[in-house]
This record gives C-alpha cells, sequence and structure tokens, in this order.
C-alpha cells in the first residue's frame, strides 16, 4: 500500500520550500518532491549573484528565511530551514499526477504516494525557449549562464530584456565584449533596480544594446542581427539566450488542468487560493504568472494556511483594499465586480488581476465629469466597471461606451496626445485607470490582452481616421483581416509608379512622403505621423491604379496593412464612405499637381526629419536673418532657471535661415523618460516634458535622449540679485545634489517661455511640427 | 520664415500710436495762443516737457525690463518696438515743447544730448536690421575658432612649399602673406578687403619654372583661401562689432541726457 499524505508538494523552489516548511511547522502530513537541487532555478543563478527581494513593499510571511542578499547565502538558508522544520522531502522525478475520487495519485521515481491535496510549484525553468534561429543549438548558444568568470576577453551576445538577460550581460561584461538584443523599446518586465542599471551600463558605453532588434542568425563566430537600421553583422564567439520558458502545458493538461485559451504562452486560470479548476489542485509562482521568489513563498504560506482552514489574507490585501476606499462599499462589495465587469481582463489569473489592481486607480464619476480631455498627453488606459462614458468625436458625433468597454489605448500604444474628449455620461459610473507601464507589462504576459488590444487599435484607427461612419461589425471583420507590419527607419513602404494593392493605418511613428518633381529629382513632400493613413488613392478604384508618391518610414513604424479587395468590399457596401474617400483623394490629387516642390524645400523637410523635428511638440528656432547674437535668450533661461541655461544658442545645428539651438523639443516620443526610476519625468497635459523634484540625479535621461538636452546640474547657490550681491548681502546656499535639468517651458511663468519674451528682435520663436512642415511649404520654389 | 520685426511689430503699431500723437500734439501747437507767446514756459509748453520727460524715464526704464526675464509684461520685441519708434517721436516732442528755441546753454545741452541718444538709437536699429542676416555661423558656415584654425593650417602648409625654393619664389609667399593688421576705424565702416597685387603676383609667377612654376600655383591656391578666410572672419568681426558698438555710445548718452535733464529741470523750477 502507498504511502498517504494530507499534502504533496512538487518542486522545492521558494513556493515549495514555503509552502513545505508550513506544513511542516504545523505538523501536517506531508512529502515534498524535487527532481534537481533545492531551489534549481536559484541555484542555476551566476555565482555570487545578488538576489533581489522584489517587490519590497511586500510583507514575507513564510516560515523560512528570505531576504535580499548573495544566491550562496540563500541556498543555505532554504537548506537549513528545510531541516530545522523536519520537511518530509524526497529527491526523485514526479512522472504523473492523476486524481481518483477525492484524492490524487502521484507516481513518481521512487513508487507512488496519495494526497489530498497537491500543491504544484516546479515553476516554468525546466524547458526554455529557444532563439528559433539557424545555429541556436549550436554549441556557442547557451540557454543559461552558471559562471559568467568561466569568459574572459569574449565577443558575447546576450539576447533577451529580462531580469536573467540583465543580469547575464551585466557580470559578463566586467571581462568581456557584451552586446544585448532586446526585441522591444525598453525593458518594461524587468524589476526596476535592473533597468536601471543596465540603463546606465549601456549608457556609459559599458554595454552595447540594439532596441527592437532580434537574432537572424548565429553562425561561425558570426551573429547576424536584425535592427531597426537594417541587417548588422557582428563577431559572436558566445550567445547567452535568456527568452524565458516555456510552459509545461501539456503536463498540466494531462492533470485536468484547463486554460483560458490556446495560446502558448497562456497560464491556467486559479482563485485567489491558488486553487486550480481541479479541487485540490493548488498551483504557485511562476506557472501562474509570478515569477518573484517573496510573492512565490508568501502564496505557499497562504496555500497551506487555506488547506488547514485558517482564513488568511494575502499579503499584499492592505495594498488592494485602499484601492477601493473611495467607492461606496469598499473592497467586499467591489472587489467581485471589478474582476468580472471587464472581459479584457478576463484571463488574468487572480495575482495578475491583483497586482494590475493594486498599480491601478478607481474612479467614481457622475454625469457630465470629464475624464480626459481631447490633446491631453496623458497615457493611462481605461476601463468602465459600470456606468457609461461618451467619446465626444465632434460637437455632432458621440460614441457612447458602456460596462466592461475600455478606451484610451491610442494614446496608449502610439504614444500621441489623446485624440477626443471622454466625458461620463452616468451618475456613479465607475472606471479602471492603469498606468500605462502595467498596461504593456500585460501586453507581454497575457496574449488574449495583447490581441484584443490590438484588434480594437485597429479598429478604433479606421472609425476615427478612415471609416467615421461604418457600421462596427463591419469594421471588426475588416480589423480581422488586416495585418499588422513594422517597417525600419528608411524602409519603403511603397514607391511612386507601383500599382497600390493595399491602405496603410500608421500606428506607431510617421512615415516621409516623396515624389520624383518636374526635374526627376525625389523630393521630400510631407510626412505623416501616427494615427493617420496612406496609401488610399490606390485602393478607391476596382481598376489598377499606380501609386502617386514614394511612402517610407521617416522612424520605425508600426502599420496596420488593409488588403484592397478587403477595403473595398466595406466601401461597396456603403456609399457614402466611397463618396468622402473619394473627394479627399481628389483633394490630394489637386495639391499634388499644383505643388511642384523645390528641392530646397524637400532639403528642409529632409533637415527637420533627420533632426528629429517631425517628433517635436514645441521647439525653439531661431530665425538667423533676424538674431543679432545678443544672447539674451540664455541669460533669459539662465536667470529663470536657477543660473543655468538650458539652451545653447550657438551649439546647434542650422539649415538655411533656421538655427537649431540645442534645447529640448518635447517630443511626442520622448525618449528621455523611458527609463526614469523615480518616475521624475513627466508629460505635462499641454504637451510639455518637465522634471519634477523628485529626480534622484542618475542620468538615465541624459544618456537616452538623443539631441543632448539634457544636462546634470547642480542647483546654483542663488545670490539674491546684483544689488544684495553689490553690497555683499547676499545669502548663501547650500549647494544641492546634481539634478537633471532641461528646459521645462517656464511652465511656471505666467508670460510663457521667457527665452521667446526676451528675443528683442523676435527671432526666437517656438513651433510645433505641423507649424514646421507649414514652414517647409510656405518655402516652395 | 518670419513676419514681425522689432520694427515692423504688429504692422508698425508703434509707429503709427506715435505718428498719431505727433499730429495732435503739432495741432495742438499750431492751435494754442498762450500770453506771453509760445515758449516751455506756457502750459502747453509745461505739459509737453513733462510729457518728454516722462518719455525720457520710460525710454530708460527699457534696460531694466530688458533684465527682468521673469516679466509677464509684453514681450521685449514689443517693448523694443515701442521704444524705438517713440524714442524717434521725442526728438519733435522736445522742440514743440521749447517753442523751437535753442540757445548755448544747459537745456539745449539736454537736448543735444537726447539728439546724440536717439540718434545712437537709430544707428543701432538700422544696424540690428540690416546686418543680423550676415552672421555666417548662424547659418551652417564654420564658426569664428574653426576658421582661425584652417586660416593658421593653410599658412603651414604654404610655408612648407617654400623649403628648397628659389628667392623669387619665397618673395611670393610674402606677398600674399603679407600682414594684414586693419585699423579699428577700417574694421567698423569700410567693407572693402585687402586685395593682393594681381600684377606683381603674375609676373613673379612668370619667372618661376618647371616645378617651382607647379608648386608655386598650387601656393597661390592654399593662400588665396587663406586671404578668403582671412577676410571673412574680419568680415563677421565687424558685423558682430557693429551689432554691439552703438550700445557705448548710446547707453552713456542716455545717462548724461538723465544728469543734463535734472539740471534743465532743477533750473528751471529754480529760476521761474
Amino acid at each position: 500500500m502507498s504511502q498517504h499524505f494530507e499534502i504533496a508538494i512538487i518542486g522545492a523552489g521558494p513556493a515549495g520550500i514555503a509552502a513545505a516548511t508550513s506544513a511542516a511547522h504545523h505538523k501536517i502530513p506531508h512529502i515534498l518532491f524535487e527532481k534537481g537541487q533545492v531551489a534549481n532555478t536559484i541555484y542555476d543563478y551566476q555565482l555570487r549573484k545578488h538576489v533581489m527581494a522584489e517587490p519590497s513593499r511586500l510583507p514575507l510571511r513564510a516560515h523560512c528565511r528570505f531576504e535580499a542578499g548573495s544566491r550562496e547565502k540563500i541556498l543555505q538558508e532554504y537548506s537549513e530551514d528545510l531541516a530545522k522544520r523536519g520537511v518530509n522531502m524526497m529527491k526523485t522525478e514526479v512522472t504523473a499526477i492523476a486524481k481518483r475520487g477525492d484524492l490524487f495519485e502521484v507516481t513518481h521515481g521512487g513508487g507512488a504516494c496519495t494526497a489530498k491535496h497537491v500543491i504544484l510549484a516546479i515553476g516554468v525553468q525546466g524547458s526554455p525557449r529557444k532563439l528559433g534561429v539557424p545555429g541556436e543549438d549550436s554549441g556557442s548558444v547557451a540557454y543559461t549562464l552558471a559562471d559568467p568568470d568561466a569568459f574572459n576577453g569574449k565577443q558575447i551576445l546576450v539576447v533577451g530584456a529580462g531580469d536573467a538577460a540583465i543580469e547575464n550581460a551585466l557580470a559578463l561584461a566586467a571581462h568581456n565584449t557584451v552586446t544585448l538584443i532586446n526585441r522591444g523599446a525598453e525593458f518594461a518586465r524587468a524589476k526596476d533596480a535592473n533597468s536601471k542599471l543596465i540603463l546606465a551600463a549601456v549608457g556609459s558605453g559599458k554595454i552595447r544594446c540594439f532596441y527592437n532588434s532580434t537574432v537572424a542568425g548565429i553562425e561561425g563566430g558570426e551573429a547576424v542581427v536584425n535592427t531597426p537600421e537594417g541587417e548588422v553583422v557582428m563577431p559572436c564567439d558566445h550567445a547567452i539566450a535568456r527568452l524565458g520558458c516555456i510552459l509545461p502545458r501539456k503536463f498540466l493538461e494531462g492533470i485536468g488542468v484547463a486554460f483560458p485559451n490556446p495560446d502558448a504562452n497562456s497560464v491556467p486560470s486559479v482563485s485567489h487560493r491558488y486553487e486550480s479548476n481541479v479541487p485540490g489542485l493548488f498551483i504557485l509562482g511562476a506557472l501562474i504568472g509570478y515569477p518573484l521568489i517573496k510573492q512565490a513563498m508568501n502564496q505557499g504560506y497562504e496555500v497551506v494556511a487555506h488547506i488547514r482552514g485558517e482564513p488568511v489574507e494575502p499579503a499584499d490585501q492592505p495594498l488592494l483594499e485602499e484601492r477601493f476606499e473611495k467607492l461606496p462599499g469598499g473592497f467586499k462589495a467591489n472587489f467581485e465586480k471589478v474582476a468580472q465587469s471587464i472581459p479584457l481582463f478576463k484571463d488574468l489569473s487572480a495575482p495578475q488581476l491583483r497586482e494590475m489592481l493594486i498599480d491601478s486607480t478607481l474612479h467614481l464619476k457622475s454625469a457630465g465629469d470629464t475624464v480626459f480631455e481631447k490633446d491631453d498627453y496623458t497615457d493611462t488606459f481605461f476601463s468602465i466597471v459600470s456606468g457609461s462614458v461618451e467619446i465626444v468625436i465632434d460637437s455632432n458625433r458621440r460614441v457612447s461606451l458602456s460596462q466592461g468597454q475600455f478606451f484610451g489605448e491610442m494614446g496608449l500604444l502610439s504614444g500621441r496626445r489623446r485624440v477626443a474628449t471622454v466625458v461620463t455620461a452616468e451618475d456613479g459610473s465607475i472606471l479602471l485607470e492603469t498606468p500605462r507601464k502595467q498596461v504593456l507589462k500585460l501586453i507581454a504576459s497575457v496574449p488574449s490582452v495583447k490581441r484584443a488590444l490590438d484588434e480594437l487599435f485597429m479598429l478604433r484607427a479606421m472609425q476615427t481616421s478612415i471609416f467615421p461612419d461604418a457600421p462596427e461589425a463591419l469594421l471588426r471583420s475588416l480589423a480581422q483581416k488586416a495585418q499588422m507590419k513594422s517597417y525600419k527607419k528608411g524602409d519603403v513602404i511603397f514607391r511612386e509608379g507601383e500599382p497600390g494593392d493595399a491602405l496603410y493605418v500608421i500606428r506607431k511613428g510617421s512615415v516621409k512622403v516623396s515624389r520624383l518633381n518636374r526635374g526627376g529629382v525625389d523630393v521630400a513632400q510631407t510626412y505623416v505621423p501616427a494615427g493617420h493613413y496612406i496609401g488610399e488613392m490606390a485602393i478607391l478604384k476596382e481598376e489598377s491604379v499606380p501609386r502617386s508618391a514614394t511612402c517610407s518610414a521617416a522612424v520605425a513604424c508600426d502599420t496596420i496593412v488593409i488588403k484592397k479587395e478587403d477595403a473595398l468590399a466595406l466601401i461597396s457596401q456603403d456609399p457614402d464612405v466611397r463618396k468622402r474617400l473619394l473627394q479627399v483623394a481628389d483633394e490630394r490629387r489637386v495639391d499634388n499637381a499644383m505643388s511642384d516642390w523645390s528641392e530646397d524645400s524637400g532639403k528642409l523637410l529632409d533637415f527637420m526629419m533627420r533632426e528629429g523635428l517631425t517628433d517635436a511638440e514645441n521647439v525653439l528656432l531661431i530665425d538667423s536673418n533676424l538674431c543679432v547674437a545678443c544672447d539674451n535668450c540664455e541669460a533669459a533661461c539662465a536667470a529663470t532657471h536657477g543660473g543655468y541655461s538650458r539652451l545653447d544658442r550657438k551649439g546647434g545645428k542650422s539649415f538655411a535661415s533656421i538655427q537649431l539651438p540645442i534645447s529640448c523639443r518635447h517630443c511626442e516620443n520622448p525618449l528621455c523618460m523611458l527609463d526614469c526610476p523615480p518616475d521624475a519625468l513627466v508629460r505635462q497635459v499641454d504637451g510639455e516634458v518637465i522634471i519634477k523634484e523628485s529626480c534622484i540625479g542618475c542620468g538615465n535621461c541624459v544618456s537616452n535622449c538623443p539631441y543632448g538636452v539634457i544636462k546634470l546640474v547642480y542647483d546654483r547657490p542663488s545670490s539674491g540679485g546684483f544689488l544684495l550681491s553689490m553690497l555683499g548681502l547676499a545669502k548663501k546656499k547650500e549647494k544641492g545634489p546634481a539634478k537633471a535639468a532641461k528646459c521645462d517651458m517656464c511652465h511656471d511663468l505666467a508670460g510663457g517661455p521667457a527665452c521667446v519674451r526676451s528675443c528683442p528682435t523676435g527671432a526666437a520663436m517656438r513651433v510645433n511640427s505641423a507649424r514646421l512642415v507649414q514652414i517647409a511649404s510656405a518655402r516652395r520654389a | 520664415m518670419h513676419q514681425d520685426t522689432f520694427l515692423n511689430y504688429r504692422r508698425f503699431k508703434w509707429l503709427w500710436i506715435t505718428a498719431a500723437a505727433l499730429v495732435a500734439m503739432l495741432v495742438l501747437y499750431v492751435v494754442d495762443n498762450p500770453l506771453g507767446g509760445r515758449s516751455g514756459g506756457s502750459l502747453l509748453g509745461y505739459a509737453y516737457g513733462i510729457l518728454a520727460a516722462v518719455g525720457i524715464v520710460w525710454l530708460m526704464a527699457f534696460g531694466l525690463r530688458k533684465r527682468s526675464y521673469h516679466s509677464s509684461l509684453g514681450t521685449l520685441e514689443g517693448w523694443l518696438a515701442a521704444h524705438v519708434w517713440i524714442g524717434i517721436g521725442l526728438l519733435l516732442v522736445v522742440p514743440l515743447h521749447a517753442a523751437f528755441s535753442f540757445g548755448c546753454n544747459v537745456h539745449t545741452l539736454a537736448y543735444v544730448l537726447m539728439v546724440l541718444t536717439i540718434l545712437t538709437g537709430i544707428w543701432g536699429a538700422v544696424n540690428y536690421s540690416t546686418l543680423s542676416g550676415r552672421i555666417t555661423a548662424h547659418r551652417g558656415g564654420a564658426k569664428d575658432e574653426l576658421l582661425v584654425e584652417r586660416v593658421d593650417e593653410l599658412q603651414q602648409q604654404a610655408g612648407q612649399l617654400c623649403a628648397g625654393k628659389s628667392d623669387a619664389f619665397v618673395r611670393l609667399y610674402n606677398e600674399f602673406c603679407a600682414p594684414f593688421k586693419p585699423s579699428l576705424a577700417w574694421m567698423l565702416f569700410t567693407s572693402r578687403q585687402p586685395v593682393v597685387d594681381k600684377k606683381a603676383a603674375r609676373e613673379m609667377l612668370s619667372r618661376l619654372e618647371g616645378a617651382e612654376h607647379t608648386d608655386a600655383v598650387a601656393m597661390i591656391g592654399l593662400l588665396d583661401q587663406r586671404l578668403d578666410m582671412l577676410r571673412e572672419l574680419a568680415e563677421q568681426a565687424r558685423i558682430k562689432a557693429l551689432l554691439k558698438l552703438w550700445l557705448y555710445v548710446h547707453v552713456p548718452a542716455s545717462f548724461a541726457l538723465c544728469v543734463a535733464l535734472i539740471a534743465h529741470i532743477l533750473s528751471v523750477l529754480y529760476f521761474r
């Protein structure tokens, strides 16, 4: 007869250890299975790695120790605690788990046993995700890194943007030349401390990093990398790929665990007590999307308490309840409502949902309250828990959204201003506002969220830019047929003269439109920003129509491609749409026919794109025909900003009579904001990007800004004015810490930017990208 | 690219305001027929005198406004426009105040100083509007420091060609490298540039033969480039100096005017 236990715990990782020590502490008959080492994932960490204890605000409740420290110290404490508590551990592999009646049959390397409860805490490190390119299994590619000191003076490629990749890259960079390949533009998935360290290393040139890049192949000591600027071939002695792991889905499904959807990345749904759809089977840690050690340990503790029938609050409960304070009835009355009212979040596991809610804000709104205004520069994401809102497209048209729907995704994904004002339509409406970083994290980890947002973005993009009156059902079917396509900077999307076969909606980035002028020279005409469409002229008629201009990516672009036949099918069902589109196309044709841009104006536009001015929300320009070099602008800037001028009049580039001082242009997609640990860089509602007092002077923004407009400065001690200092009465101020400083548009001055107001000749001006294009077009020959 | 300058600011708003005020004052002056004839001491004369004095104080306050970087009281461009046109208007207000009587006294001294201030101001305004577009550093041209370096480089390259060459060759070098030391007045008031005596240079070149001749042509090319740069440097220095120089007269003259104005007011009040 096989042995029987109250609890069988599979996997001696942090969650398993916490569960086992709790069970042992309460003298519950238990067994802990481990096929490899205790805390195998930590064991596989590089030697002497410093292990963090994130999230720092979360207390640890388990019956065993864990705090930030070296890999060795943590492993030793785990072993000691397992022994001290008298945990019944068996070092063997569990090969099958099956439920028979009320009991689980656990088959393992040493036989079999039965258990009333099974806690599955096997993690995901067992099967790393491969590169999926030629050379992925060659000897020079590894998916773990135990001892970084084993490498010296090598060319090493680290692939990935998570904590493992960052830590490996940092450790290897001490004695090797390290290149990091990040598929995205940020280190959104990494712990804050790690993302700060890696940005500092990249900023100082210690590690080279390619963003928005992928590995195309690794062979013969060379790696081919696809970057937004094109293909790069680099020497590569070794490659370390840290791309996360594949969930052991088959094993879980074998036990009867259900998954919310067929996506390979989806995680099993569990209750708030981590119980799966199989009663008595609990799943913890990384398997349910919880990779952090402390969280996993708390889960182990909570599950055992739950099995013992002892009421236990999750460790983050107070944080969560705080979010509900403002709502009538508080947490109890509203938590379930929030959890169930928003279909977008239905695939989130209970812990993912809790984390999302802890980072979000719940608003109780009255009818007529404005949620946000058109052209605001906020980037949060809203879901409607109850009630309804209206999107104000113009004075005549309003779109109503109700419970379970969401909005604000356009600003979230494209980084642009809000495209419409949203007002609350019903008293007592409850809205959930989620920060951008949290939504990006969900997009990255919950496939259904990504898909839903992609489809919705396409739908809204089509609604606002091309087919405002088409029925939503038609647009939905069009969105499902549409494809996403990305372009690197400089890639040609289509060429003048080619037959047109598709329409492109620009989701991110901007596109340069150029045409051959009468002299046969390809001249930049204009640029089209995100949220608009290109290529509509050629697809409106059944017959083949050649493209009237060449479109290429001015910066890296994401586009939505709508095939000609799909668009025509929609248009044929709606004669009004067709009529309006033809009208717009004809207007553009007349414009094209009448304009023959000189090469000069094209060059001016090229200059603007090269200098990133098409991304500028507010840029300082100086008309050198008027500037008398008096430098009063710099004096004004210094006088209004603690003695340091944030603009360098002479330092910048110039084109014809336009001079571009080195000064913040308040980009639409501000790279400086990408990684600010204290979130001190914020975009104001009017678009200006400012640095708050909470700046810690880390310098991330200084290295992230491509235009060199941010400097670290000390507050210059105020003299108290010229007269006082002449009389020796000036007060001396203590020198503060160095902080990042840049143009803040004099947002606290009633009159506006001091530089422009102090220019005696009117040479200094501030313009946005739209006005810049006007300037360029006003210079047609 | 730009529409508004400090002169045509808001479609010459301040020129029109000043002109209208002057016309009104002129009409009043003609219509006015005070006892004892028109003079600075008549009621209208006093009124115009006070107006002029207030105007002068306000014009001088421009120096303060220019440095009030936190001010939200109009733009500096607008202030400068008003400063220029109202300042020019004073040229007529003061004679109207004095009923066109001038003499060799402290009163006329104040007027003379005011005219000096205003004329230098006009000179500055003309410089501002004619010279600003000629600062090449603004137009993507090389910065002065780079030009100076390049001038030295060119001279060294040309100098190296002289090694082992004949006296005629070196004389040709010297012809091109004659020291260029413009006087201050030359710098400021003439845009003529130093030229090499082409005829002499041609003659010298024709006396050289073979390899020396080839090298000499190359050397002339280098030295001619150097001269172009020197001329450019001198021109830029001239422009920058002119954009500032007028202020060195304008500001002290305005303070002197202030002193004379106080003397004028006190003496008038005392000797009434």
